[in-house]
């Protein structure tokens, strides 16, 4: 099945433990890739490249990999242009926002 | 998707009960061999049972760390030796696997006395936390357990626009629960809700007084016929059902895990004629602060979204409407991995009997006992056990 480059965040977290080689902070997303034919993709665990967690339903694409993990950075694009994932329709109030670590958002990012 | 499949033979042919219940301290004894850990929660069942160890027809034991031959080991140390012994893993579930074995055997006829034993000694495997299984494409990828349950907390929380500090609430009434409870690993004064969040954050909103310590120890359970295991006394099995994760992916729009609960619940609640509202008291499976609000509202104790006003309004603490981990749960009593499930069933035995000293839960006659056991990619748990356990009427 073909599916991205790129999707939409399920949900996202940084990550303040040193996990195997992994130093903290990090943050892990499940990004739900955009399938073909309006299909839903597969749900792939990714790192995020910004180093902040992102609002589920942020429209994102994968930019790379590192050390064999999927790498996506949040993307300012119309959901539509998304189709097809789960959160197609579900993204109003986070789609293409990052948070970043200075951001005051009820504790969502804590000292990422 | 699927939906979780509950195997076949979850009813019982005849009537099974619990007639002992052993564990040891839980902490960290790097000093001490597992096998001792396990020796003191087997002998305290069988003790409590009022059997000695030729009495016992099999033995289930569920470690997920323990070194190959563990099971054998810990049972040959308390003159079980020559039984027939299964040796389980399924994760945190382990011990409630085996302790569900356990109870299949006896309704089933195949045994008439059954010990289940949960052992597990972490602090002489890891430094820190549980490093996840580099085999498994997620865990090679860096998610530890409390990365998991953070994933599932912010997805929560966005999608009932929940405030994160909610979840410190869990926390303050386990560690609570747990100041009563002398066998608990964090058994000391308990944290005010600004100590919990103030703590150090560990993954996403949860900070590490809304983690699990890392926990040694041991449990243990004689299950055999209820007729034959002394009524006045015995706490009777009403219900014990076990799924296996199904795939969890997109189109999952629920938070990993819960459609394993559920659909454990609805098949428990179902053997024992019983609806969530009935159940007493419960020990379910708070690894982390998010999983007892996600477990609740699996278990159809409230709805969607509102799990997370439980431990607040007071509705879960201790003298509320359904106390949830009043041993301390897996947040203070601690989770021995493959223990917990029996360190579990072993405190709701003595809530039904009346036996839980300043924790005792008033009226305590319906008590539902919950473990899932995860870290598997790609599916929606490792393994989740619901059974339901009645006191003498």
């Amino acid at each position: 099945m073909e599916h991205g480059p790129g999707g939409v965040v399920w949900s996202s977290a940084a990550v303040h433990l040193q996990v195997g080689d992994r130093l903290p902070p990090f943050v892990l997303a499940y990004v739900d890739l955009a399938g073909s034919d309006g299909a839903a993709g597969p749900r792939v665990l990714a790192r995020v490249g910004v180093g902040a967690e992102l609002l589920p339903g942020t429209v994102v694409a994968i930019t790379g990999t590192d050390e064999g993990d999927i790498v996506v950075e949040p993307v300012l694009v119309s959901p539509d242009d998304c189709a097809g994932t789960s959160e197609s329709a579900d993204v109003g109030g986070g789609g293409g926002v990052a948070r970043g670590p200075g951001l005051d958002d009820g504790g969502v990012d804590r000292g990422a | 998707m699927g939906v979780s499949t509950v195997e076949r033979d979850v009813g019982f042919a005849r009537r099974v009960g619990i007639s002992g219940v052993g564990t040891s301290a839980f902490g960290r004894f790097p000093d001490e061999r597992i096998e001792a850990l396990g020796w003191q929660a087997v002998a305290e069942a069988l003790d409590d049972a009022g059997i000695s160890p030729g009495d016992v027809d099999a033995a289930y034991v569920g470690s997920v760390f323990g070194a190959p031959g563990v099971a054998n080991r810990v049972l040959a140390g308390v003159g079980l030796a020559g039984i027939p012994t299964f040796r389980i893993e399924a994760a945190c579930a382990s011990g409630t696997v085996a302790f569900h074995e356990a109870c299949t055997a006896v309704g089933s006829s195949r045994y008439d006395c059954v010990v289940a034993v949960g052992v597990e000694q972490l602090s002489t495997q890891f430094a820190g936390p549980i490093v996840p299984e580099a085999s498994d494409p997620e865990g090679r990828a860096g998610l530890a357990l409390p990365a998991l349950y953070a994933l599932q907390a912010n997805r929560y929380l966005h999608r009932f626009g929940h405030d994160p500090s909610l979840l410190a609430h869990v926390a303050v009434k386990n560690k609570a629960n747990g100041s009563r409870n002398p066998r608990a690993h964090l058994g000391g004064a308990p944290p005010s809700f600004d100590e919990v969040l103030a703590s150090r954050p560990i993954a996403g909103p949860l900070t590490l007084l809304q983690c699990c310590p890392m926990t040694d120890g041991a449990a243990a359970a004689v299950v055999s016929p209820f007729e034959a295991s002394g009524p006045t006394r015995a706490v009777e099995v009403r219900a014990s059902t076990f799924v296996s994760g199904v795939h969890w992916g997109a189109g999952s729009d629920e938070p990993w895990g819960v459609g394993a609960v559920r659909a454990a619940a609805e098949r428990a609640y179902a053997m024992a004629g019983v609806g969530p509202a009935e159940v007493d008291v419960l020990e379910v499976h708070d690894a982390f602060t998010i999983g007892e609000v996600l477990t609740l509202e699996a278990l159809g104790i409230c709805e969607p979204g509102e799990g997370i006003h439980l431990a607040p309004s007071g509705h879960t603490a201790h003298g509320g409407r359904q106390p949830v981990n009043p041993s301390g749960g897996l947040l203070a009593r601690g989770h021995p991995l493959g223990a917990t499930g029996l360190a579990q069933t072993a405190e709701l035995v003595w809530q039904l009997r009346g036996e839980a000293g300043e924790r005792q839960v008033e009226d305590a006659r319906l008590a539902l006992l919950e473990t899932m056991g995860g870290g598997a990619a790609g599916v929606d748990a490792n393994a989740c056990v619901v059974a339901l356990l009645g006191g003498a009427s």
